[in-house]
């Protein structure tokens, strides 16, 4: 019998994958067996492998102490028929047995979305994305700055995010090498600082569409803003999850959708918590201003304005009559 | 130095202690006590005036028991310590004004009889029939500072030019506890009553004139206190809308103002100030502001006041910032409310944000914020901010901002015409 055997990580990573050709395959921790297995809890003979006259597979435990399992059931199995593919625990390791004619899926097509976070572990788009995320913080802190502008002070502000930066990296990087045996520091890397452009880049056109907004943009601008910022979470964890942990496209979208639409619900339920707010005493409401030549909508004239104006005395007196109406239930 | 003084100005003493002695028979201590710890909330003074025996005092004074009689209730109380039971028989919160009736005696009660006597009214003074001259002596009484009922020298000078309600200038100092008290000539004869004090001897009083309507009205007693209550909205709107008209019909002539040209003094009671950074020279950007108050408040309650207007006008310029650095510095600017009020008396503000353009102003673009909150209590009546910002140039801005307090729409839409309306180019 010709069979494939693979011992699985605890996230199902392939740890080890061995071709076998042999009627009976020997399987413990012995160094007799076939397929050694390196855990304390399995034992030195613990299962053996073997087809039967019509070809059939069989396990059959030998015996051991913590037994034989069907991965999914956990169920202890004694002799149990074995089909391609099934998984089971030896120990704390999974086996999975394969025939070697087992269809195997076509191979899934690098798409360009995959190609592009591939090309981004490149030294070379590194050191372009740095150049530019460095180049773009720079100048906001210069903008931002009205007296002299002053080195140690911009990096002593910066030292702690860059630090984050490549403490976060460095995490991940770790997190992949534990669970899949492998990382690519520099891709986990240049993933963060892709959302850091991206995200100074959306900032400042916000920034641009809400200076050319008025009161009746406000609400749409603030959900927008939010909502870029989940899509840019998602993207991320998604790029992460693909480079890092090799996980499948469907898998990494519900993982990443399922990480936002938690994060989503929490911030839902504090900003629900925080309704009783001090009421606004100072004005105007968007105190953002930038250059008159990004001030791109048509204005109003004066008239228009004060027809606006005449509308919020109405609704202010619907407010007021509400607020009675509360007054006089609380007595 | 106290014995020389005595002795240069003898007959003045003498004087002043028999007015003391005449008067004091009329002069009440005017408190509010929250009614369960039975403590003192506030303190006050009050007379006696004319022949009806009511008496005076300020609407300020009052105004817990008026507005929450569940919670407080009036004091009066003469120095000898007898006690006179009273009402609220009239209220004027435009000019900070009250005036008290007495109750009919009740049954004596003979646990507390003994102890604090019901005092009777005492004979009431009189009004001045003559304004006094300025520079003629004037004698404040009153309880500053709860401490007794004391004597106040001082002087009068006449109407506030700076003061929209015409309140009277006195020069003597009048301490929290004189306020509702009365301000007499040497014949003893009200021509004010003690409302303010703004420290170093300079005091205000409100002409006795209208006490003397206020008493007309509580003899009348054509309006109940529910009914004079209702109407505090109404004659604050009426008032400031009269404020409004005078400011309207006032001076407009404009003055340069950095790009502008700008109103500033549109009457003699606008109080403008300015301010610059222009002479540092480190500063990278120069500021200039030219802001005008009308500082006319109304005491509603304590925790709500009416009234100011302000007009403000600010101009940023800069030769070394870049155009973002400058719209960031310029982005920085805030304004807030000019009078006191909480979300108990008034709704939360609401604002309209939009670009506009002004009308003599060609086709420079503002954004203009016009911020609006209502008063609880009085209907129709509201409290408006008005921003306006624009960067002309790259590294020039501008801020055109007003606030008006307690104003109805036609007198807010009016002073916004007017004042928007009449902004030039320099």
């Amino acid at each position: 019998m010709e069979l494939v055997l693979e011992l699985l990580g605890t996230t199902n990573n392939v740890l080890e994958r061995q071709r076998f050709n042999q009627s009976v395959i020997r399987i413990g921790r012995g160094f007799g067996n076939d397929l050694i297995v390196a855990d304390e809890h399995a034992d030195v003979d613990h299962a053996e492998l073997y087809a039967d006259a019509d070809g059939q597979l069989w396990l059959r435990d030998l015996d051991s102490v913590n037994g034989t399992r069907r991965a999914k059931s956990r169920q202890r199995v004694n002799t149990e028929m074995v089909d391609s593919g099934d998984v089971f625990l030896i120990g704390r390791n999974k086996l999975r047995v394969y025939r070697h004619d087992h269809a195997m899926p076509p191979a899934v097509a690098i798409r360009s979305v995959e190609s592009l976070l591939l090309v981004l572990g490149r030294p070379a788009v590194i050191a372009a994305l740095l150049v530019c995320y460095l180049s773009m913080t720079l100048y906001t802190a210069w903008q931002a700055t009205l007296d002299e502008f002053s080195w140690s002070a911009f990096f002593g502000e910066n030292l702690v995010s860059a630090l984050m930066f490549v403490g976060f990296a460095a995490g991940v990087y770790l997190l992949s090498v534990l669970f899949r045996r492998s990382g690519n520091f520099p891709s986990h890397l240049s993933v963060l600082l892709t959302v850091g452009v991206l995200s100074t880049g959306v900032d400042f056109l916000v920034q641009i569409v809400r200076f050319n907004s008025g009161d009746n943009g406000y609400a749409a601008i603030a959900f927008l803003e939010s909502a870029l910022g989940y899509i840019l979470l998602f993207l991320y964890l998604w790029s992460v999850l693909y480079l890092a942990f090799n996980f499948s496209v469907k898998q990494r979208t519900s993982v990443s959708a399922t990480v936002v639409g938690l994060l989503f619900v929490v911030v839902l339920l504090f900003d629900s918590a925080q309704e009783q707010q001090i009421p606004r005493l100072s004005f105007p409401l968007q105190a953002v201003f930038l250059p008159p030549a990004l001030q791109l909508v048509p204005p109003l004239d004066d008239q228009e304005f004060s027809l606006e104006a005449r509308l919020l005395f109405d609704k202010l007196d619907s407010v007021r009559e509400e607020r009675l109406t509360e007054r006089a239930a609380e007595g | 130095m106290f014995v020389s003084n005595a002795v240069a100005f003898p007959s003045q003493e003498v004087l002043y202690g028999q007015l003391y002695e005449e008067l004091s028979p009329a002069l009440f201590v005017v408190e509010t006590v929250e009614r369960t710890s039975q403590s003192k909330s506030s303190v006050g003074s009050g007379f006696t005036v004319g022949g009806a025996g009511f008496i005076a005092t300020n609407y300020h004074v009052v105004a817990s028991a008026l507005l929450k009689p569940d919670q407080y209730q009036l004091r009066t109380q003469h120095q000898d310590g007898s006690e006179l039971e009273v009402e609220i028989a009239a209220v004027d919160p435009i000019h900070d004004l009250a005036v008290l009736r007495s109750l009919p005696l009740a049954q004596p009660d003979k646990a507390t009889s003994t102890q604090v006597p019901n005092a009777t009214p005492k004979r009431g003074l009189h009004f001045a029939a003559l304004r006094p001259a300025v520079g003629d002596p004037l004698l404040a009484l009153g309880n500053p500072l709860d401490i007794g009922l004391s004597l106040v020298p001082g002087t009068y000078n006449g109407n506030m030019k700076k003061d929209y309600r015409s309140r009277i200038h006195f020069t003597g100092a009048l301490n929290p506890g004189m306020s509702g008290g009365p301000a007499v000539n040497t014949a003893g004869e009200v021509v004010g009553i003690n409302v303010a004090g703004a420290g170093n001897s300079v005091g205000f009083l409100v002409p006795a004139t209208h006490l003397e309507a206020l008493i007309s009205r509580a003899e009348s007693g054509s309006q109940s206190l529910a009914e004079q209550k209702a109407q505090f909205g109404d004659m604050v709107r009426a008032h400031q809308a009269a404020l409004v008209d005078d400011l309207l019909a006032g001076n407009w002539e404009l003055q340069p103002f950095g790009p502008l040209k700008i109103p500033k003094e549109v009457r003699d009671y606008v109080n403008c100030t300015g301010a610059a950074n222009e002479l540092d020279a480190d500063a990278k950007w120069r500021q200039s502001v030219s802001n005008c108050t009308v500082n006319d408040r109304v005491f509603l309650s304590r925790r709500l006041d009416t009234g100011p207007v302000e007009m403000y006008f600010a101009v940023y310029e800069s030769d070394d910032l870049s155009a973002i650095q400058f719209a960031n510095l310029f982005a920085g600017g805030t304004f807030s409310p000019n009078n006191r009020g909480s979300t108990d008396d008034l709704t939360t503000y609401d604002c309209v944000e939009r670009w506009t353009r002004l009308p003599k102003l060609g086709e420079q673009r503002f954004k203009a914020s016009y911020c609006l909150r209502a008063y609880l209590d009085y209907p129709d009546l509201y409290d408006v901010l008005y921003v306006a910002r624009a960067m002309p140039s790259a590294t020039q801005g501008l801020y055109v901002h007003y606030t008006l307090a307690g104003v109805g729409r036609e007198s807010a839409q009016r002073f916004h015409d007017k004042l928007l309306g009449s902004l030039e180019w320099n």
